[in-house]
């Protein structure tokens, strides 16, 4: 599983976890307004994510307050995402 | 190497070196938990306890406390080892004694970084993978001097009282999550923190306790032992006293 579809699997478990089972997520939905999550959801897919990528891009260069829709955290774990959103904040 | 296998819940002790620290490593390594610990040096009470220990079971590793880095390094590497993170017990600390004016800022400092700021990066750092997991129970080392004021103690009283001000808010914040956080106000008992009072105080302590004795290592234990088992699995937000009634 490459980083792009770990990402997808564990936003739809936690997804899941909240409403009415999904089994696709279109990158423009909306996490907290369309997908229902808490922010104390957005800490435990990022915990997971840790756990499963190695990585956390919030504890840096990326505010999650930044990330709203599925296409906003997917960028957040791609590298060279990582690179553009914290030359974003230098700026 | 991990072993996917091994399902031994995992337990962080901040200052597991000697004192309590250390007898809250070996306590948990009693219970079945595989430990984590860390503290500057490695006490020769430690090192005869990784000795006679599976070494899968007791890990050790030297950090400075003050060291934001390297504490949540010390967690990272925790939490890869193991997958797992089950309890957090934050117990390192130093004493800081003397009346305010007298204090240096460095001494302030250095104790509001051992007593405040490591338990809040510890505590950030091991939510992680017990958000992941939704479960877990963080254990804040508290101190009646953060329930009653005391001369000579208020930095380190307003840095427990504090701590418990942590485990009210946290509690809050991750209880959903099914992870319970709660802090233990210990007495004074025979330790390393009260090594320094005089056998007057000590007996003037005592007269005023209505259980009429110090407290002991094994009480705290006792306690930590019931807040990370199921019977307290209602339990959270809380501060247990455990001083024979000295504050009541």
């Amino acid at each position: 599983m490459n980083w792009q579809e770990t990402v997808k699997a564990v936003l739809i478990e936690i997804v899941n976890e909240v409403a009415e089972p999904v089994e696709h997520l279109d990158e423009d939905q909306l996490l907290v307004d369309q997908l229902g999550l808490t922010s104390l959801h957005l800490a435990r897919l990022v915990a997971v994510l840790e756990m499963e990528l190695g990585t956390d891009p919030f504890s840096d260069e990326v505010p999650i307050t930044g990330v709203r829709t599925v296409g906003d955290l997917l960028d957040a774990y791609d590298p060279a995402g990582q690179v553009r959103l914290g030359a974003g904040e230098q700026s | 190497m991990n072993d996917p296998v091994d399902q031994r819940p995992v337990a962080v002790i901040s200052g597991g070196s000697r004192g309590l620290g250390l007898a809250l490593v070996t306590d948990f390594l009693e219970r079945g938990y595989r430990v984590e610990t860390f503290s500057r040096s490695e006490s020769a009470e430690l090192a005869a306890l990784r000795e006679s220990t599976d070494p899968d079971a007791l890990f050790w590793s030297a950090v400075d406390g003050t060291d934001a880095d390297a504490v949540e390094g010390f967690v990272r590497a925790a939490a890869r080892r193991h997958r797992r993170i089950d309890v957090l017990v934050n117990n390192a600390a130093v004493g800081l004694e003397g009346l305010l004016t007298l204090t240096s800022a460095a001494a302030i400092d250095a104790a509001l970084r051992t007593n405040l700021t490591l338990p809040v990066l510890l505590t950030r750092a091991c939510l992680k993978p017990m958000l992941a997991r939704r479960d877990g129970v963080v254990i804040n080392l508290s101190s009646i001097n953060a329930l009653r004021g005391q001369t000579g103690v208020a930095v380190y009283g307003a840095a427990k009282a504090a701590l418990d001000g942590l485990t009210r808010g946290l509690a809050r914040e991750v209880g959903p999550a099914g992870i319970r956080v709660v802090s233990i106000a210990p007495g004074y008992f025979d330790s390393d923190m009260t090594s320094g009072i005089s056998p007057d105080q000590l007996r003037r302590i005592v007269r005023r306790t209505p259980l009429g004795r110090l407290g002991s290592v094994e009480d705290v234990l006792g306690t930590v032992r019931f807040l990370t088992s199921p019977s307290a699995s209602f339990i959270t937000g809380q501060t247990i006293t455990v001083d024979g009634g000295y504050t009541c």
